[in-house]
């Protein structure tokens, strides 16, 4: 199995910084607003969890400069839009592997290297 | 299409029999996902693979599904028909290494295809197997991708097969009218721009001897992005989608070898909260704490109102109202400004009455600019990798909600004016937040599949102290006339300057919810209202600590909560009137 990859690892850490949730917490068919609040009390997951996502997953390295990413919109993450669990953003950004891929290379031989 | 591109091979198919087993068919299922990237790429999809079977194939060390070797794929041939065949085409897709069959898929037009993307070959995380193709497979045929295990006998496989299978779906929830998104199994060429076709079917009921008749709208459509999952189409003009579902068809693309795909299926607007079970009791009461400010939540509730209304012998019928409009709560409609995670989310509050009803006769356009911040969050700052991110401590947070912005306060029986600006916190900590929401949530968080099956609980509670700021003033001087012979009652301008604090509690067991809205405004500067005595308009001063209580309890008569019977004690007083009241109204609540 391989080890893992860097949209799983860069996603996992944009729920992490996003609600507090552990990766072991959740599964891949986990939906998002289950998340968010299980882990924050009081504060709606629509609207304010979505913004706080996307804020989230913009401030990502590899996201954030990923059209894929940049094409999800909130209403994708209302009750009955396409977007509700993890594995569904998942499946999405998968077309920011590419970029994933650049970044890497770019931290692995710096400017100065 | 596939007879004119295999008619060459059926004479010399390798048959098969019925060798490829029904073995799991169901559980894996085969798809390419969308865009130039993948269309050499085809994704297995193991969720619903059972565990076991899952490791053996997939995970442990040597598993025969690790290894692009062990996969064959097989078209087969007149699927439809008792002459069934089935052909192996691994060479043509998987290996251009792979010994020659006796069939092969020539593909005369054959276009360049784009490289394939980076992605594992297993992948761990989305449960999934991305096996790389030379070519995109053809929307038009069936095939079965086989995995061997070497290790064993031939008859030791998995078969999964892949024939096209096509969905329409409205993937925004806030942009149904205009966005729609189609997906296939087979990978389709589609590009930014495109034009297509959009068309509704309608029967439009008739009352002459031919009965109803079945006719239909044409709408343009370009492709306005392509996402891995599909592909997105803007419409223009806006579609007729309400409640009822609407039956649209879609046409104008293709595979990659040019065979059509036509895409029905029906849309609609999304009841809303259906992925939470049903509207959620803490979202639909837009009712404001403290008489004063916005709500705590954004909800699919846009309008409450309760009625009361009270007749006896020898007195005057006495009419009640109050409740809150808030035309942007559905967070379908909600403006955020420039990414900031600043809402408009106006609300108006209003509790009128006849003549002689005990309401505080006050319409309240609290503060209109709402923002959520959560305390305790992880930071990156010591850069986590991903062994750390694997164990770093879950946490629950604490919630807070602000609201801040301008208020204006009418007295709708004399005239008065306030204008304010306000600023409001609410404070949830996770040990007084244990709410029905949260602990549907702690259950299908770790277990999504059992998510709609269990009898998940209907009881919970949440306590939320706030704080909130007023100051402002009293915008118009008022002098209110009184009967002959006494003085008219004078009110001037003035500065206010208020703080709130309290706490708002809600529980719910079942059908029946508890409310509880305790608080004391502190009046730093004097303030005068009118009110009335007889036929008389007299004017109080109030200053000082002003405590205020409203507790209710209501019971929703049906499924959806959008009608509930409802009992309300308050005492105290409340801006801007600070009439003295202690009630007990009975009234019907209707949420929507």
């Amino acid at each position: 199995m391989d080890a893992m990859n860097p949209i799983e690892y860069h996603l996992k850490l944009t729920i992490y910084l996003w609600c507090g949730a552990n990766p072991n917490q959740y599964t891949i068919q986990s939906q998002l607003r289950d998340i968010w609040n299980t882990h924050v009390p009081g504060v709606n997951y629509e609207p304010a969890g979505i913004a706080r996502f996307m804020h989230q997953m913009y401030g990502d390295a590899v996201f954030g400069s990923c059209g894929a990413a940049q094409n999800m919109t909130q209403g994708e993450f209302i009750s009955g839009g396409d977007l509700q669990t993890v594995n569904s953003v998942y499946v999405r950004l998968q077309a920011c592997a590419s970029s994933a891929a650049a970044k890497i290379a770019t931290e692995a031989t710096p400017p100065w290297g | 299409m596939r007879k004119c591109i295999f008619a060459g091979v059926l004479s010399c198919v390798l048959c098969m029999s019925a060798a490829v087993a029904a073995q799991d068919k169901s559980s894996i299922k085969a798809a390419q996902l969308q865009g130039p990237e993948f269309a050499r790429l085809l994704r297995l999809d193991l969720s619903a693979l059972p565990a076991d079977k899952m490791n053996q194939w997939f995970v442990l060390q040597g598993a025969p599904g690790a290894d692009a070797n062990n996969y064959s794929i097989y078209i087969v041939l007149e699927p439809d028909t008792s002459a069934t065949q089935v052909c192996d085409v691994s060479r043509d897709y998987l290996d251009a290494t792979r010994p020659a069959s006796a069939c092969s898929v020539p593909d005369p037009n054959v276009p360049a295809f784009p490289a394939r993307a980076n992605v594992s070959f297993v992948d761990a995380f989305g449960q999934a197997v991305n096996l790389p193709l030379l070519k995109p497979l053809h929307a038009d045929a069936h095939y079965v991708v086989t995995i061997r295990n070497p290790s064993h006998d031939s008859h030791d496989r998995i078969d999964i097969p892949f024939s096209t299978v096509s969905s329409l779906i409205s993937p925004d929830a806030a942009k149904v009218r205009t966005r729609l998104k189609v997906n296939d199994t087979a990978a389709l060429n589609a590009t930014v721009g495109q034009k297509v076709k959009v068309s509704r079917s309608v029967t439009k009921v008739a009352n002459g001897p031919n009965g109803p008749k079945t006719g239909g709208d044409v709408y343009s459509a370009i492709v306005r992005q392509i996402d891995t999952d599909g592909v997105v189409i803007s419409v223009e003009p806006p579609l007729p989608i309400g409640t009822s579902p609407v039956q649209l068809e879609v046409e104008g693309l293709t595979d990659y070898y040019g065979a059509p795909i036509k895409f029905q299926g029906k849309v609609q607007n999304p009841p809303c909260g259906t992925s939470s079970g049903g509207p959620q009791t803490s979202d639909t009461t837009i009712s404001s704490p403290g008489g004063s400010a916005n709500a705590t939540s954004v909800s699919c509730a846009f309008v409450t109102i309760q009625l009361s209304a009270i007749t006896a012998v020898h007195s005057l019928p006495t009419f009640a109202a109050s409740g809150a409009v808030a035309p942007w709560h559905p967070a379908t409609r909600l403006i955020e400004l420039r990414k900031t995670e600043i809402f408009f989310d106006p609300v108006v509050n209003f509790d009128v009455g006849s003549g002689n009803a005990k309401s505080s006769n006050s319409v309240i356009v609290p503060a209109q600019f709402t923002r959520a911040f959560v305390l305790g969050l992880p930071s990156n700052k010591k850069k986590l990798d991903p062994a750390s991110l694997m164990k770093a401590p879950g946490s629950r947070l604490v919630g807070v909600n602000a609201t801040f912005g301008p208020r204006a306060e009418f007295d709708t029986q004399h005239g008065g004016v306030n204008v304010l600006a306000e600023g409001r916190g609410e404070l949830y900590l996770p040990q007084l937040s244990k709410t029905v929401d949260f602990q549907k949530a702690a259950i299908a968080e770790g277990n999504p599949a059992i998510r709609d099956l269990l009898e998940l609980p209907t009881n919970g509670f949440s306590i939320a102290p706030y704080l909130q700021f007023d100051a402002g003033t009293h915008v118009n001087s008022q002098t209110i006339s009184n009967p002959a012979g006494t003085a008219p009652a004078s009110i001037p301008t003035y500065d206010i300057s208020r703080v709130y604090f309290g706490f708002y509690g809600t529980a719910q067991l079942g059908r029946n919810t508890v409310s509880l809205d305790a608080s004391g405004v502190d009046l730093f500067l004097t303030e005068v209202a009118p009110f009335t005595v007889g036929k008389n308009v007299d004017v109080r001063r109030i200053s000082g600590v002003q405590p205020h209580t409203k507790a209710t309890y209501s019971v929703y008569i049906d499924r959806l909560k959008h009608y509930a019977g409802s009992i309300c004690w308050e005492d105290g007083r409340m801006a801007p009137s600070f009439q003295y009241l202690n009630k007990v109204t009975v009234s019907l609540k209707v949420t929507y």
